[in-house]
């Protein structure tokens, strides 16, 4: 959704609400930190929170109060996971290869699934302690702010996914730092 | 104690404050805008705060009261919040004193045709005035509650001054990806109770000690949270139903759709949500478009207004 398209919708919602007198919450909090730690709204809960300003913004809320008792657990114990600094912007490695990188919490593997590289697999290995500190789950970024990969990782703690973008990932390797943060 | 505080402020005024931002700076923002800026340009103080008047008697007071109305006949009762919503009403000069401060922003942005920037200014221009407003109604309580923002303000300082020094070496999207973080309600949480707790870092946060406490005031306090805004929060809109894009689309683009939509009005929403048009001042707009930004912006209002029980329907469906 691009940010007009969701101008529209936040403005037609809005709509939604102005005309609704009351606006109640239409989903339990239990249920909205369930969606927020990676059990996914049914459509009838979406359609729900569609209809309920006070419900979206109690969702906004419990995401935020997640991430930011992540964050605070991090700091607290002292986890800092680290960027990652991918190619150096002066290497001239010309060819299109395996990358992996090695962290003190987490690494990030990188493997083209085709000749061209146009097409690559993004796997992220997460140390146990960092995922229990984190329950609303990780997202993979660059120094951009372009979001990687988003999650939760799977019972063997990895998080996997692919580029999803025309933009070639082997130029932007030589450019960008990778950081592991709550989703 | 602490339990409390945070139940005031993640509860009552949470709700009050979404309230008032939909009164204000959705509903009845237009009919204030229009009245206090003219050319791009805010009138004086004197005219100001006759026009804060005339909005809060016109416009947002019967709306008010019309909600007040409508919860006491609902399941609510009369304590539904809407009543103590109208009583932060009671000081239009103040009021207009505030929205003054913002005046030269506030109307070069409604006058440039930025309308969703000129509602942001308003509100948080209005929003200063409801924090004062409420807390002068509860008393000491709020007075404390208001002392325990002043010291998390000052940390809030720290923090951007240290974040803003770390991106100065840098630049292009690293460096707006960096300050993004002062955005970030979740980031600022944690980064102000870290700096609380540094030693020789500033002011403590006895009353306040845990993140979950930091960001209930943030969200009190900071204008733009808690207000059901989601333009910038793609994980929000994740959680919405898959085909509300195209469904908001069809009411949109077929005229056969039962919205029944005008073609001015059509044309308006493709012009206000599907083009991107450099700011301009209404007598360019006009000059450009063959009619004035007041005609668009009320064919753009119908026009939501026209979509929004259906695609309310179609949720409901």
């Amino acid at each position: 959704m691009n940010q007009r398209q969701g101008r529209l919708t936040q403005d037609v919602l809005h709509a939604i609400a102005a005309a609704d007198p009351d606006d109640p919450a239409r989903l339990t909090d239990d249920r909205l930190l369930d969606a927020v730690r990676g059990r996914p709204l049914t459509e009838q809960e979406r359609r729900l929170l569609a209809r309920s300003a006070a419900t979206r913004d109690r969702l906004g809320w419990l995401r935020h109060r997640e991430r930011a008792r992540s964050l605070a657990a991090w700091q607290a114990q002292a986890f800092g996971p680290q960027p990652l600094q991918l190619l150096a912007a002066a290497d001239e490695t010309p060819a299109v290869s395996p990358v992996r990188l090695v962290g003190e919490y987490y690494s990030v593997t990188l493997i083209p699934t085709d000749l061209e590289g146009r097409a690559w697999r993004i796997t992220v290995q997460i140390a146990p302690p960092l995922i229990v500190a984190t329950p609303g789950g990780f997202q993979l970024v660059d120094s951009e702010g372009l979001v990687w990969l988003a999650g939760h990782p799977d019972a063997y703690g990895e998080l996997l996914g692919f580029w999803q973008r025309d933009e070639s990932l082997w130029q932007r390797v030589h450019r960008v730092r990778l950081e592991l943060v709550p989703q | 104690m602490s339990g409390q505080l945070y139940d005031f402020l993640q509860g009552q005024w949470r709700h009050y404050k979404r309230r008032l931002h939909r009164v204000c700076a959705i509903v009845h923002a237009q009919a204030l805008l229009d009245c206090i800026c003219a050319e791009g340009v805010c009138c004086d103080l004197a005219q100001l705060s006759q026009a804060v008047e005339t909005w809060i008697t016109r416009h947002v007071g019967p709306d008010l009261e019309s909600r007040i109305r409508a919860a006491r006949h609902a399941e609510d009762g009369p304590d539904s919040g809407w009543a103590q919503c109208l009583r932060l009403f009671h000081d239009p000069r103040r009021m207009a004193g505030r929205i003054a401060r913002s005046g030269e922003l506030l109307c070069a942005a409604w006058g440039q045709g930025e309308d969703a920037r000129a509602r942001g200014i308003l509100w948080q221009t209005l929003s200063h005035y409801f924090y004062e407003a409420r807390f002068e109604i509860d008393g000491p309580t709020g007075q404390h509650r208001l002392r325990n923002w002043m010291r998390i303000q000052g940390l809030l300082a720290r923090v951007r001054r240290d974040l803003e020094q770390q991106a100065g070496d840098l630049s292009g999207p690293e460096r707006i990806w960096t300050l993004r973080r002062l955005d970030d309600p979740a980031w600022l949480a944690a980064a102000v109770l870290a700096e609380s707790e540094r030693p020789g870092g500033g002011p403590r946060l006895d009353d306040v000690p845990t993140v979950d406490g930091v960001l209930a005031y943030l969200y009190a306090f900071l204008p733009h949270l808690d207000i059901g805004a989601m333009e910038d929060d793609p994980a929000l809109a994740a959680q919405l139903p898959e085909d509300l894009t195209t469904t908001i689309n069809y009411y949109i683009d077929d005229p056969d759709s039962p919205a029944g939509l005008t073609a001015a009005e059509r044309a308006a929403l493709i012009l206000e949500y599907r083009t991107d048009p450099a700011p301009m001042s209404d007598r360019a707009f006009a000059d450009t478009y063959g009619y004035t930004r007041q005609t668009q912006r009320n064919r753009v209002a119908a026009g939501v207004r026209k979509i929004a029980p259906w695609v309310c329907r179609d949720l409901e469906s």
